[in-house]
């Protein structure tokens, strides 16, 4: 009787630490974790390269600003945000875009990241349109490579694979 | 040229691939999170980073502090270190080979960063030498014991369940 006991314990704390390794819970901290990366990547003025999903993306820096905009920049440069310089490329002038960007939905097995629906307050153009604008331009930086879906899943195997041995259940 | 950055290591013949591999994971997880705490592949810590580095936007936008230097700026270097080869005794651990970051990792070995090697700025974070390679035959030990425990735990359900079939048959035993 004490086994069963111990045994059902044993599985019930499984099944709990398994459902919190695969909550929505554990989606949103990956998903907020895929931000940090993309946005320091990005204002490190590195894009992405390659197909659109899978293994193949790698790292490129991004075109630079032509001269006028630079120039345009230099006037500008106490407007600037902290992160970015004149010559800088790396999506930033406020830097409103990129610390807007979000977990906006998580499943069980997805996060889904982006802007809100708000407009810029320079510009007066919806964030969304203004990411995608970047995006036609070939300034793609909505995506992760796989040296970065390899970080995530170190920090997903670190926060939450590992729980039943923190849990010390195993 | 950049050299592919990589070392390996003996194993007890008797691991199987399972835990081979395991125990692969367990070591590169061991020396990124060596690294991200400032220490060398001797357990010394790194030299500190130079002010112009310190002082630049790069820094600045990777969120870095003085102190742990911990060779992370995007984090892809530490995160390409895989499991690159095996074999029954040994396995081999580092970059892939044609990597880019390749290039980084061995400035930070030698100490080059573009210019000739310097051992006084180097800060080798790959392989394990003097002290550390006492914590990475712990390591190797544990996974050694994980499969001994198994295998004595398999050859002991196997007895049980031959006990209990033949008991079941009413084969009686001498």
């Amino acid at each position: 009787m004490a086994a069963k006991q111990d045994i059902s314990r044993v599985i019930t704390s499984i099944r709990r630490t398994l459902d919190v390794s695969i909550s929505n819970r554990a989606m949103r901290a990956i998903g907020r974790e895929a931000v940090v990366i993309i946005k320091r990547r990005t204002r490190l003025g590195y894009g992405v390269v390659g197909g659109l999903f899978g293994n193949r993306q790698s790292l490129r820096t991004m075109k630079p600003h032509t001269p006028q905009y630079q120039e345009y920049r230099r006037r500008h440069r106490r407007e600037l945000f902290h992160e970015t310089s004149p010559r800088k490329q790396n999506l930033t002038f406020t830097g409103e875009l990129l610390n807007s960007l979000k977990v906006k939905r998580t499943r069980k097995n997805r996060a889904l990241l982006g802007f809100p629906k708000k407009r810029h307050k320079k510009s007066g153009e919806l964030l969304t349109k203004i990411a995608q604008k970047q995006h036609d331009a070939g300034r793609t930086f909505m995506f992760l490579t796989k040296k970065e879906t390899n970080q995530l899943l170190k920090f997903y195997r670190n926060n939450f694979g590992d729980l039943l041995k923190k849990r010390k259940i195993v | 040229m950049t050299e592919q950055q990589k070392f390996s290591v003996k194993l007890p013949v008797e691991l199987d691939q399972k835990y081979r591999r395991a125990l692969a994971t367990e070591l590169i997880d061991y020396i990124i999170r060596r690294t991200k705490s400032g220490k060398n592949n001797k357990g010394a810590m790194f030299p500190k980073y130079s002010e112009g580095y310190v002082n630049s936007l790069d820094f600045k936008i990777a969120g870095k502090k003085r102190r742990p230097v911990n060779l992370t700026l995007s984090g892809d270097m530490l995160a390409s270190i895989k499991l690159l080869r095996e074999k029954r005794d040994w396995f081999e651990i580092g970059l892939p080979a044609g990597d880019p970051d390749n290039g980084k990792a061995e400035g930070n070995q030698l100490g080059s960063y573009g210019d000739a090697p310097k051992r006084s700025r180097a800060r080798p974070f790959l392989d394990f030498k003097g002290e550390e390679i006492k914590k990475r035959d712990k390591i190797i030990k544990k996974y050694v014991n994980f499969q001994k425990n198994e295998e004595r735990l398999k050859a002991a359900t196997l007895a049980l369940i031959l006990k209990k079939s033949k008991a079941a048959h009413g084969v009686v035993e001498d």
